[in-house]
């Protein structure tokens, strides 16, 4: 032993052997319980181990990612499919503007149907840019307001602006090709002031005309705008 | 078969059914537990009761053991309390002697005559007795707190930090006990030294 800890000479004694035999007794049976613990304790303990927290993560990540995957294939299967557009035949006196502008869809055209009118384009259409213009007659009178210089250009915009509201209300294009019918409040009411002006000018016959033509389209504007219209009244 | 296994993996095969890892454990520090026992103590018999208690209280909680904690550190926790339990419960008693019969049955000894003595010559022997019998007065000598905190350290090689952890007191304060004893003990054990130096 070490001059500096002489207490490390100090022997350990044996511990006697009794009660060990009861002390194994006891550790048995004690073992014997803790071998069969209830079937919730160990599916508690099962879910402590952190492997079993790590597999759970993972199992709730991969559901999530399959539901939300799933989610977005509904709302792709409900949005309408964009069918394949026919080429309609070219208008009859609009043959070239026709020709270049592709129709689209039957659903985008619905939603232009609530947007306001884009205004008239300054630049006449490129060939190969992507109108969305759906009649041919609309292109013709597209190109045909771009092509004419500015002292003209107050009459064509009439002019095309008849182009634009006959065109639905015919119901069909020239080729046959089925197209929505549109009704444009604003349209209606440059009908309604193109009726005032000639009620104005005692065209009363041109008013009538043109009266009846806005009731065609939409007789409840009608009723509402043109047949209360204390301008158009003397004409009706 | 278990015998190169850790104590902690001992006691969850044993929390798992297994017997033979608890008989493992028992063998391996019931002999060190006993001994810390006895040194705190002082008593051969209480020592045994303790003992035995230590390890009844080991099997009862060994449901909640947990893998993350030294087995060792649990033990001699329940080890020490035990001690200081059994100290504080007759602290109002005369401290017996370590001269003093252990048993008062048997055709017992002081605590220095059950100190196995190796075959050696009867003066080394004499001087190594008292020397023996010196060492156990001073640390029975010793503060419980002192006393403690020199068993583990000394006699069990533990480590500061896990002597805070059984005792519950901050390392340095572990570190601060450790000093004062090993002070008083080489002041009590001083005049041996030569003593033991020329013994033959």
């Amino acid at each position: 032993m070490t001059d500096d800890k002489p207490w490390l000479s100090l022997p350990d004694e044996d511990p006697p052997e009794r009660g060990l035999a009861e002390l194994m007794a006891a550790a048995r049976s004690k073992a014997e319980l803790m071998a069969r613990p209830p079937w919730w304790k160990r599916a508690l303990d099962l879910m402590k181990r952190p492997p079993v927290l790590a597999l759970a993560t993972v199992v709730v990540l991969l559901g999530g990612v399959i539901v939300v995957g799933r989610h977005r294939d509904e709302v792709q299967d409900a949005r309408p499919v964009v069918q394949p557009v026919v080429q309609p035949e070219p208008a009859m006196g609009a043959g070239s503007a026709a020709e270049l502008a592709p129709v689209a869809p039957p659903a985008i055209e619905k939603a232009e149907e609530h947007a306001p009118p884009p205004p008239p384009p300054p630049k006449p259409a490129r060939h190969h840019a992507p109108v969305t213009k759906t009649s041919p007659a609309k292109a013709a009178a597209v190109k045909q307001k771009a092509t004419l210089d500015t002292s003209d250009r107050k009459a064509a915009l009439d002019s095309s602006d008849e182009a634009l509201e006959l065109a639905p209300a015919t119901g069909a294009t020239p080729a046959g090709v089925k197209q929505p019918v549109t009704k444009k409040p604003v349209v209606l009411d440059d009908a309604l002031a193109r009726c005032r002006a000639a009620a104005a000018n005692n065209d009363c016959a041109g008013a009538r005309a043109c009266a009846k033509d806005v009731e065609t389209r939409d007789p409840a504007y009608y009723n509402a705008n043109v047949a209360t219209d204390p301008t158009l009244r003397p004409c009706l | 078969m278990f015998h190169d296994t850790a104590d902690e993996d001992l006691m969850v095969m044993y929390q798992k059914g297994e017997v033979r890892a608890f008989e493992v454990l028992l063998s391996r520090h019931r002999k060190p537990v006993y001994n810390f026992i006895l040194r705190f103590v002082g008593d051969r018999e209480t020592a045994e009761d303790l003992l035995q208690e230590a390890f009844m209280r080991v099997i009862k909680g060994a449901e909640a053991y947990k893998r993350q904690a030294k087995f060792t550190t649990w033990l001699y926790t329940i080890a020490r309390n035990l001690c200081v339990d059994q100290t504080r419960r007759r602290k109002h008693r005369k401290h017996a002697s370590l001269d003093a019969p252990m048993d008062a049955g048997e055709e017992s000894g002081s605590l220095m005559d059950v100190i196995p003595g190796n075959e050696m010559a009867s003066d080394r022997k004499s001087v190594n007795k008292q020397l023996h019998e010196q060492m156990q007065r001073a640390i029975a000598a010793l503060s419980e707190e002192q006393r403690e905190v020199f068993l583990m350290r000394e006699f069990l090689d533990m480590p500061f930090k896990q002597i805070a952890d059984v005792v519950g007191v901050p390392e340095n304060t572990v570190k601060s006990r450790m000093r004062y004893a090993l002070e008083k003990l080489r002041l009590e054990l001083d005049e041996y030294k030569d003593l033991a130096k020329a013994a033959p």
